[in-house]
């Protein structure tokens, strides 16, 4: 009977503050985290073709077995100087507003488990469009984890400019 | 002197006190033409000349009187001066020579105290309306209180937009203000606007003095939370705005770091002032910002807490430009931060 009681505290606890699971990336010395979910899959650095009259946030497009998907350059997206490539960099390919792109990374580092009670809600630090893509921090391992809002990186507007490659 | 003769010169006194140059000629004048008119007197011209010119000295002595006074006594219309002719008949002449002993004349403070006398009734001759008026005047020469400055500053507020009814019975909350207030006005309530001066600087408050990037500001401990240490890089969050240097995980929670040097000398920007920030200084103020993060000023040192009085600052009355700027420490010469108004600040340019 205490078991049972337990347990079902327990399940309705985790039902109130759900675990869940991030991707964590390197970008600029900082930690980002996206949706699991939302990740198809993670690609070494490949070349990227550029794309004339793109967007100055377009790195360029790649082949990925037939597709052709458009490759962001998450620095410029984050306001962040542009930086070299690496063996570590990654391209993250995620899906948002079903659409399929590739995010350029420094590198991928793990999956993390995070309860909902341990995020906290953005800080208010500015207005320009890229402070909306934080979907909230979560502190832990001595480093700030910043959880971006994959379905904010892009407008609807650039879906549309995006399509049309 | 008999007190015919008090009388007289407090009569001359009375009617004479107009400007003292323009009193000097008329009676020099009118005596003249008294003595020169009165036969009876010839012998006497001397002696009467020195009586008549003892009232004149006090007279113009009389211009030394406080200021107040010889306003009042100019006040007095011009065609009251006519009545001096009236006040040299010859018969009075004659009381001259009964008054002779010139030594029982010269005192001249009680001739001083007579003038005192003689200007007593002209106040008191101006009575209600002149004194209702005079009354008015001074109540529009104090510090009306215009609701103007409250407006003003957009970004302040709560401080300015404070606008305080004093009692003036509480002199030390108005600073030098309320002491300049004459005694009589104690039980007058006068609206007195806070200006950038906010409610806790009303009495003694301690301040923390800083250096940023050179520069030296005190943040009252009012507002301040606590002071960290810098062992770690900020966090660089996506989309802050070049006022934050980022996100810094504290003991107490994480705060967001503010580049003090270039919110509050944007011209002189030096972008190594980063590299030198040594300690945050978290401020408890910040929950006008509505936002649950806490803000923390970037400084590169931290000094002794100094306490401070209402009247060691300069405070800013206009706060259009610079608007952080609450006043100047004078004994320190540093600025005094707004802690409040920075909150707004950031949170209205966001």
């Amino acid at each position: 009977m205490a078991t049972n009681v337990s347990a079902s505290l327990s399940k309705s606890k985790s039902s109130d503050d759900p675990i869940l699971q991030w991707v964590t990336f390197h970008l600029g010395g900082e930690t980002y985290g996206v949706n699991v979910m939302q990740v198809q899959e993670v690609l070494r650095y490949t070349e990227i073709a550029p794309v004339p009259g793109a967007p100055s946030y377009v790195l360029g497009i790649i082949n990925l077995r037939g597709n052709v998907v458009t490759v962001i350059d998450t620095r410029h997206r984050f306001g962040l100087e542009p930086g070299d490539m690496t063996d570590n960099t990654r391209i993250v390919i995620i899906e948002a507003e079903k659409h399929v792109v590739g995010i350029l990374v420094d590198s991928v580092a793990e999956v993390v488990y995070l309860r909902q009670s341990e995020v906290e809600s953005a800080p208010n630090v500015g207005n320009e469009e890229s402070a909306k893509f934080i979907q909230g921090v979560c502190h832990k391992n001595n480093e700030l984890l910043i959880l971006i809002e994959l379905n904010k990186l892009i407008t609807d507007e650039e879906w549309g400019e995006l399509g049309s490659f | 002197m008999n007190d015919r003769a008090e009388d007289l010169i407090g009569q001359y006194l009375a009617d004479l006190l107009v400007p003292a140059q323009n009193v000097e000629d008329r009676v020099n004048q009118s005596v003249r033409e008294n003595i020169e008119s009165s036969a009876e007197a010839t012998n006497q011209r001397f002696a009467l000349s020195s009586q008549a010119g003892t009232p004149l000295l006090n007279a113009t002595q009389s211009a030394r009187l406080p200021a107040a006074d010889i306003s009042v006594a100019n006040k007095k219309p011009a065609a009251t001066l006519e009545p001096l002719a009236k006040a040299e008949p010859s018969a009075k002449l004659e009381l001259s020579a009964k008054v002779e002993p010139l030594a029982k004349v010269e005192p001249l403070a009680k001739v001083e105290q007579l003038a005192a006398k003689a200007v007593q009734p002209l106040e008191s001759a101006l009575a209600e309306p002149a004194r209702q008026q005079l009354q008015q005047l001074l109540n529009s020469a104090w510090p009306a209180v215009a609701p103007a400055p409250v407006a003003a500053p957009a970004l302040s507020p709560k401080h300015v937009s404070a606008v305080s009814t004093v009692e003036m019975s509480e002199p030390a909350q108005l600073c030098k203000l309320a002491s300049s207030a004459p005694a009589e006005r104690k039980t007058a309530v006068v609206v007195v606007p806070s200006a950038g001066k906010p409610d806790w600087a009303n009495k003694a408050f301690d301040t923390l003095i800083v250096d940023v990037a050179g520069l030296k500001l005190a943040i009252p401990l009012v507002v301040l939370g606590q002071i960290f240490q810098v062992t770690e890089a900020f966090s660089h969050l996506p989309g802050q705005g070049p006022l934050f240097l980022g996100a810094l995980n504290t003991p107490r929670g994480l705060v967001r770091v503010i580049n003090t040097a270039l919110l509050v000398m944007p011209e002189r920007y030096d972008t190594g002032f980063i590299d030198d920030v040594r300690f945050v200084v978290s401020l408890a103020g910040d929950s006008l910002t509505q936002d649950p993060w806490q803000l923390a000023l970037a400084v590169n040192r931290v000094a002794q807490p100094v306490s401070l009085a209402c009247e060691d600052v300069v405070w800013r009355g206009e706060r259009s430009k610079r608007p952080w700027l609450l006043g100047t420490v004078k004994s320190q010469m540093c600025a005094l931060l707004d802690v409040t108004v920075i909150g707004q600040f950031l949170s209205a340019a966001h």
